[in-house]
Formats: C-alpha cells, sequence, structure tokens
C-alpha cells in the first residue's frame, strides 16, 4: 500500500515538474524578424523581466543569440533593400521598424550605484541598430515625397527633403550626446561607441554630401573638448574631416 | 487555455473511470477483495484499445483529409490549382513562425516501371496540403506554394532526363537514378523555403521564379510522363 502511495507521488511531482514552462520565450529560431515579432520581443525585455533579473548580453552564452537577433540589421534591410517590393509599403514596414526601435531603446538603459551603464555593448549596438534603420528610413520617406510631388524640382518638395535631411542629423546628433556619459561606458563600450561614429556617421554624410552640417560642426566641437578618450576623439576628428573635405568639394 | 493543459485535462476525463475505479481497488485490496483488480485491469484495456483507435484515426486524418478527398493532381493541372484545392487539415500547427496566414503543399515524385517503359510524375496531394484559409486572396503564397509544385516538376524531369541517357534497362539503375533525384528535389525544395523565407524576402522568391521557370523550359521535351529506355549496346 505504501509502495502504491509513493509510486502515486512520484507520477504527480513528474507531472507536476514537467508542466513548467520557460520563463521567457524568444522566436531566435525564425531567420529574420518582423515588426510583429519585435513588438513581441521588446515587450517581453521591457516588462516580461523582473526589476534584478539578467537581461539577455552579449557575453551570456545562453542569452547571447537573443541580443545578437535583436541587434541583427539584417531584419529591416531584408525588406527594405527589396527592389521588388513597393516603395510605399517599404516605408511603411520603415515606419514600424523605427517605432519598434524607440522602445528599444529603453531596454538597456539600467546603471548600477557608480552610474555606470550595465549593458553598454547592447545598449550601442540597439543605437547603432537605430542610426543604420533611419538611414533607410529617412532615404525611403524622402523618395516617396519626391514620386508624390507634382513637381519634384518645386521649392516646398525640395524644403520638406531638406526637412527631412535636417531632422536626420538631429536624430544623429543624439547618438553623440551619449559622449557626456562616457564615463558611465567599459572600455569596450567606448570602443564599440567610437566605431559607430566611424560607420554610421561617414555613411550619413557620403549619403547627404551637401546636406548642411552646422549643427554637427558644432556638437563635434563641443564633445572634442570634453571626452577623454582618445577613439572618440579620433573618430569625432575623422568625421569633422569629412565634412570639411565634402564643403571643399561643394566649392 | 494552454494547449498542453487542456490535452492533459482531456485525457484525465477520459480516464477517469480508470482512476475511479483504481481508487475502489485501493480500498477493496485493504479487505482483501481481488474482484476490483480484475475490473480495472479490463478498464485499463479497453481504454487503452479504444484511445489506440482514436489516436490512429486522429493520426490518418491529420495525414490524409479523407473527409475532403481530392485524388492526386498531376502537373497537367498545374494553371487549375487554386488554394480552394488545398484540403487538408492542420491540428497541431497553429502559426509558421508566429504567422498565422500559412500554408503547405504536399507533392511527392511518383514513378513506375514497366518492361521498358518507366513512367514518372510530379504529383500535387490536395487533400494532404493546407491553407489556414481556403478563400483567401494572398496571390503571393499561392505563387510561393505554387512554386514547390514547380519545383517537384522540374526534378521530374530532371529525372526523365537522366533516366533518357541510359544505354540499358537496368532496374538498379532507374531505382538509383529516382532516389538521388528524390534527395535532391527535397534540399532544394528547403532552399527555397531558407533563401525566400517562405516569400517573405520578394526579391529571392523572384529569381527563384525566374530560375525555375527558365530550367523547366530548358526540360520542355521532357514533359511526357513516360520514358522509353532502348538497350544502345
Amino acid at each position: 500500500m505504501i509502495k502504491i502511495r509513493l509510486t502515486l507521488l512520484a507520477v504527480i511531482c513528474l507531472f507536476i515538474t514537467s508542466c513548467e514552462t520557460e520563463k521567457h520565450k524568444f522566436p531566435t529560431e525564425k531567420r529574420y524578424w518582423d515588426t510583429n515579432d519585435y513588438a513581441d520581443v521588446v515587450r517581453e525585455l521591457l516588462y516580461g523581466y523582473e526589476q534584478d533579473e539578467k537581461l539577455p548580453t552579449f557575453d551570456d552564452p545562453k542569452t547571447r543569440v537573443i541580443v545578437e537577433k535583436l541587434t541583427d540589421q539584417q531584419n529591416f534591410k531584408v525588406v527594405l533593400d527589396d527592389n521588388e517590393l513597393g516603395l510605399k509599403h517599404k516605408n511603411e514596414i520603415a515606419k514600424d521598424f523605427f517605432n519598434r526601435w524607440r522602445d528599444m531603446q529603453d531596454i538597456y538603459q539600467a546603471t548600477d550605484r557608480k552610474d555606470n551603464y550595465l549593458y553598454d555593448k547592447e545598449m550601442i549596438e540597439v543605437w547603432q541598430f537605430g542610426l543604420s534603420l533611419q538611414l533607410k528610413y529617412f532615404k525611403l520617406g524622402n523618395d516617396n515625397i519626391l514620386i508624390s510631388a507634382d513637381d519634384p524640382d518645386s521649392y516646398q518638395t525640395k524644403n520638406n527633403v531638406n526637412s527631412n535631411i535636417k531632422t536626420l542629423i538631429k536624430n544623429f546628433l543624439i547618438y553623440l550626446d551619449e559622449i557626456n556619459n562616457e564615463k558611465a561606458f567599459s572600455e569596450q563600450g567606448k570602443e564599440l561607441f567610437a566605431k559607430g561614429i566611424d560607420n554610421y556617421f561617414t555613411e550619413l554624410i557620403e549619403f547627404y554630401p551637401n546636406a548642411n552640417y552646422g549643427s554637427m560642426e558644432k556638437k563635434i566641437e563641443l564633445m572634442l573638448n570634453k571626452t577623454q578618450t582618445e577613439k572618440i576623439k579620433n573618430s569625432l576628428t575623422k568625421i569633422k574631416e569629412l565634412i570639411e573635405s565634402k564643403k571643399q568639394q561643394e566649392l | 487555455m494552454n494547449e498542453n493543459l487542456l490535452a492533459i485535462l482531456l485525457i484525465t476525463l477520459y480516464f477517469s473511470p480508470v482512476f475511479y475505479q483504481f481508487i475502489i481497488v485501493l480500498k477493496e485490496s485493504r479487505k482483501g477483495n481481488r474482484v476490483p483488480l480484475k475490473k480495472l485491469l479490463k478498464f485499463v484495456k479497453y481504454s487503452f484499445l479504444v484511445l489506440s483507435l482514436l489516436v490512429v484515426g486522429f493520426g490518418i486524418i491529420s495525414h490524409t483529409n479523407y473527409f475532403n478527398y481530392e485524388k492526386p493532381l498531376t502537373y497537367d493541372k498545374f494553371d487549375q490549382i487554386t488554394f480552394e484545392n488545398f484540403r487538408g487539415l492542420e491540428f497541431f500547427k497553429k502559426s509558421l513562425y508566429g504567422n498565422e496566414h500559412f500554408a503547405y503543399v504536399v507533392t511527392t515524385i511518383d514513378s513506375e516501371i514497366d518492361k521498358n517503359k518507366v513512367t514518372v510524375n510530379s504529383l500535387f496531394h490536395p487533400s494532404r496540403s493546407y491553407v489556414y484559409n481556403t478563400y483567401t486572396n494572398s496571390k503571393e503564397l499561392l505563387t510561393h506554394e505554387k512554386y514547390h509544385i514547380k519545383i517537384t516538376e522540374l526534378y521530374t524531369r530532371k529525372a526523365k532526363k537522366k533516366l533518357s541517357e541510359l544505354n540499358s534497362f537496368s532496374i538498379n539503375k532507374i531505382e538509383g537514378i529516382l532516389k538521388q533525384t528524390k534527395q535532391e528535389e527535397r534540399a532544394f525544395q528547403k532552399s527555397y523555403d531558407y533563401d525566400t523565407f517562405h516569400s517573405y524576402v520578394l526579391s529571392e522568391q523572384k529569381k527563384y521564379e525566374k530560375d525555375i521557370d527558365s530550367l523547366l523550359n530548358l526540360l520542355n521535351e521532357f514533359e511526357n510522363p513516360t520514358i522509353t529506355i532502348y538497350d544502345k549496346n
């Protein structure tokens, strides 16, 4: 009798333990994440974790795949660079991605008691995902303006396009604001941050060589005085020189 | 409700007479009464028997929907295929990578060897193919699925080409060609789904469409299902 009861108890225990489900679920096996996946994943990362629970990081082999997938730029490039897709459709998708990215920015903002970022590498990768996305989003927006306009050469149309580029530059400057917090970054973080300037700011300037970079030049000047990091200083100087060279070419 | 929980509840409900009998056995065994134990064993036997029959029936229907059966279609009916031909039932897969609007086709390469003739057909199985909504107007989804059928036809033609190049009628060689073709066809179907990510990557989808169409055209002379192998020695 006791044996039967014990067996029954063991079966029930086994049953209960096997019912335990995975705490956080992410579609990591999916080749590309679409905007719906981003909505779900970002919601999970923002609200599904307890306050002191460790978020997915690049250093953690178990969760690395999640943050790699989250910051994988192929997820939007595969749609936004697809020439078979319509411009309006791509614009809608770009807008959705942009909105998701705005939410993504809050995921890795946590700091410790010494005001150091807990997830600086992840935060910077999220930032760079956004910089790359915005280059495409604003380009698609401007293409749409030009195609929809009766006269693409009209003052109004050109004004709308230039206004968009101005906004894009302004958005890029927010990335440079992080130099004010550079003490909060690890050495690896600072290096990654500088690479972001090298890659995406260069891409921006090469793409819009004739845009007005006055505000950026001013910002770079201020940040050059402020930063204590050699790599960031070098990256800023390179961008400053690039803007200068474009101005010379224009003349 | 969690699907696993629902399944557990249904099984528990199904086996509730067995559980009830089991409790009686526990109570009666104290008194030394062995009759309920025999009854329990009978209950268990019949419960599992009925359950097995149900599982087998369920398995058959989810494999091929015999409630809404349409016989396999050969490639010459390709142009007539719409989502209305997708008659299969899907009980387990609720979505494809989170997308509930999904479909799949089942195709096979069918062959028959008779005297010096080999008949090779690509078949589309309507009652094994599934779409989330038979009346959907998603042309892109239909195109993607129909190119799976074209791929099967392409490999069927490739097999016929190889067969036509045989110098003598050899069952082993014929079977070898067919086996290899089937393996290559499955691998190509997988690459097609992977590269196009089930048509999500439209540029890749269009690239595949173009390639498959031109390859099919190149093998137009092998459209006929039957190949006659002449001894050339």
